[in-house]
């Protein structure tokens, strides 16, 4: 009897080291890399959305230190945004940012921006709240990317495109 | 006690009657002559705020458009004095070519006449900006974000107006939303430029929107008694736009601009004339220069702000030593004074002479035209100033979309006047 425990707690102990070895969610395992970094090219990216997608307003860059005007760029943190005359609520913002956390609470920032822009917008011109409601707000590893315009699904296929282009793999994240 | 007129009795009064009415007729017969000989003397006569009629409407005089409603009151009247005319507290402007009669505008805070708009001065570096807040709604913005002056404070809005300026909470500071007047509050600055009116084109009264904008001038006294502000005139609209017909068009620009002209010398600030910077030889915006007519693009935002760079009162400390040095020009002689522009809601305003401006010593960088120059307003006869009376919240007109209707239910234009 005492050898049958001994063995079912041999048994236990060996199924415990089974389940604790997790590994490290960032390690590539096998084949397929299910995780691996996101990279993208910020100033790529702004210029391929600019190019591909259509806008009504004309788009222009907007100086680096003008981009706090609307959105407040964490420390590490660097972007790039066009902007249009106003007269509609056009937009391209690509962001990159010190790591995956500060992205996640910088597409927050992102959120609350085109939250603001639909608050103005309502009643200015109200037609652009469709247009804001449906724009692209995403984050990708340490990347976030805003952009505002009619034509969001070649946004999206754009962004989704450069990101498998430039990391080698979709975004598993 | 009533005193017996002994001259006077019962039996005496059929003479009255004669007497009386001799010395009636010598009173209106001298009256009237009077009033003829003051009707040859035009100018001196006009009462300073007799024109626009507009702006001297009372509202209980007139009865309330209601949405709407074509027939704007303040259309109806011709104004007693033309716009463009001199009047007699205002210099006259000069003709082309010809040295005006008064002595200029100069640069100098001292000696400046605020009847004329900033001429042309010694350009500026950004720096001048450093201690400046820029107020106003979504050209503002626009001007903010392309103009390449990062160092300034923007205190913009879209659809602000002279009223909501105090009454909307648009202005994110920290956690909360202030308005744009409670924000400046919590600033420090020693100048302000001003550009609003373009959401106010629609109002029914124009004297309503002057109102509220000295308003906004006594509350910014109010805050910093000593700080320069700039008050600067709406800019034209595109021929495009302008053709629309609705309620932001050029000719009504320009009336709004003489009315904010006025409003400047009665308030003591300083009325910067943008119109000739970034306009056509029509006086139109051109094209290219906006997507929806109205707002601008950036290289028309840069243009602004060297215009404003070139046209600063007491800015001889921020020279820019880069600035291309414009052929020697006799010191005295003086960019002519932006006209007073006549808007006239109909008059053919009589552009304000642009003399070809020499300009002035400093180096114009820009190539602005020099002179500012008179809105063009079309030759059109005098006609009534055709304010659709729409509601006043008019919306900075949205890109490709119909001026806003008179049809969308607004609250009446003329807001009470807002709490300072």
């Amino acid at each position: 009897m005492f050898k049958k425990r001994f063995l079912l707690i041999i048994l236990a102990l060996i199924l415990a080291l089974g389940l604790c070895a997790c590994g490290d969610s960032n390690v590539v395992e096998g084949d397929a890399p299910p995780f691996k970094e996101v990279k993208a090219d910020i100033e790529g990216l702004a210029a391929e959305l600019l190019e591909g997608v259509a806008f009504e307003d004309e788009l222009f860059r907007i100086d680096d230190e003008m981009i706090s005007l609307y959105y407040e760029i964490p420390e590490g943190g660097k972007g790039v945004f066009y902007y249009g005359s106003g007269a509609t609520a056009e937009e391209i913002a690509v962001f990159e940012l010190a790591d995956g956390n500060q992205a996640d609470e910088f597409l927050i920032v992102a959120q609350e921006h085109i939250a603001d822009q639909i608050l103005s917008y309502e009643d200015y011109i109200p037609e652009e709240v469709v247009r804001l409601e449906q724009a692209v707000v995403e984050c990708h590893g340490k990347y976030v990317v805003v952009c505002v315009a009619a034509d969001t699904k070649t946004a999206e296929h754009i962004i989704d495109q450069h990101i498998l282009n430039t990391s080698g793999v979709g975004d598993a994240e | 006690m009533r005193r017996k007129c002994s001259k006077y009795n019962e039996g005496s009064r059929k003479a009255l009657p004669s007497f009386v009415f001799v010395l009636m007729l010598v009173v209106l017969f001298g009256g009237a002559m009077a009033g003829l000989c003051a009707c040859g003397n035009d100018s001196g006569d006009a009462p300073a705020d007799a024109n626009p009629p507009a702006a001297s409407l009372d509202q209980n005089e007139q009865p309330e458009v209601a949405e709407g409603d074509v027939s704007a009151p303040d259309s109806a009247e011709e104004p007693s004095v033309p716009v463009g005319e001199a009047k007699d507290d205002l210099p006259a402007p000069a003709a082309p070519g010809a040295a005006p009669e008064e002595e200029p505008a100069s640069n100098d805070p001292v000696a400046f006449d605020f009847a004329w708009a900033v001429p042309e001065s010694v350009p500026v570096t950004n720096a001048w900006f450093d201690d400046a807040v820029f107020v106003g709604d979504s050209r503002t913005e626009g001007f903010a974000l392309y103009s390449g002056l990062p160092n300034a404070k923007v205190l913009t809005s879209r659809g602000l107006k002279v009223d909501t300026a105090f009454t909307k909470e648009a202005i994110k500071v920290g956690e909360e939303k202030l308005t744009v007047m409670a924000a400046l509050e919590q600033m420090e600055f020693s100048k302000v430029y001003l550009m609003l009116g373009i959401n106010e084109m629609g109002w029914v009264y124009p004297h309503k929107f002057i109102e509220g904008y000295e308003q906004i001038i006594d509350h910014i006294r109010g805050i910093n008694p000593d700080a320069q502000i700039y008050v600067q005139s709406l800019i034209p609209v595109t021929k495009a736009k302008n053709d629309e017909g609705g309620d932001i068009n050029n000719e009504r620009i320009a009336m709004y601009n003489e009315l904010i002209r006025e409003m400047a010398q009665k308030k003591e600030v300083y009325y910067v004339y943008l119109v000739t910077a970034l306009t056509d030889e029509e006086g139109n915006l051109p094209e290219e220069a906006a997507f929806d007519g109205i707002h601008l693009k950036k290289p028309w935002c840069e243009k602004w702000l060297a215009y404003l760079k070139n046209h600063t009162v007491g800015g001889e400390a921020f020279a820019d030593p880069n600035a291309p040095v414009a052929p020697e020009e006799p010191a005295e002689k003086p960019e002519p004074p932006a006209p007073a522009p006549a808007p006239s809601p109909a008059p053919a305003p009589e552009p304000v002479p642009a003399p070809s401006p020499e300009p002035a010593p400093g180096p114009d960088p820009v190539p602005v035209t020099p002179t500012p120059e008179p809105e063009p307003a079309p030759e059109e006869p005098p006609q009534p100033e055709p304010v659709p009376a729409i509601p006043s919240e008019t919306p900075d007109v949205p890109a490709d979309e119909p001026a806003p209707d008179p049809s969308e239910p607004e609250e009446p234009p003329q807001p009470e006047t807002p709490e300072v």
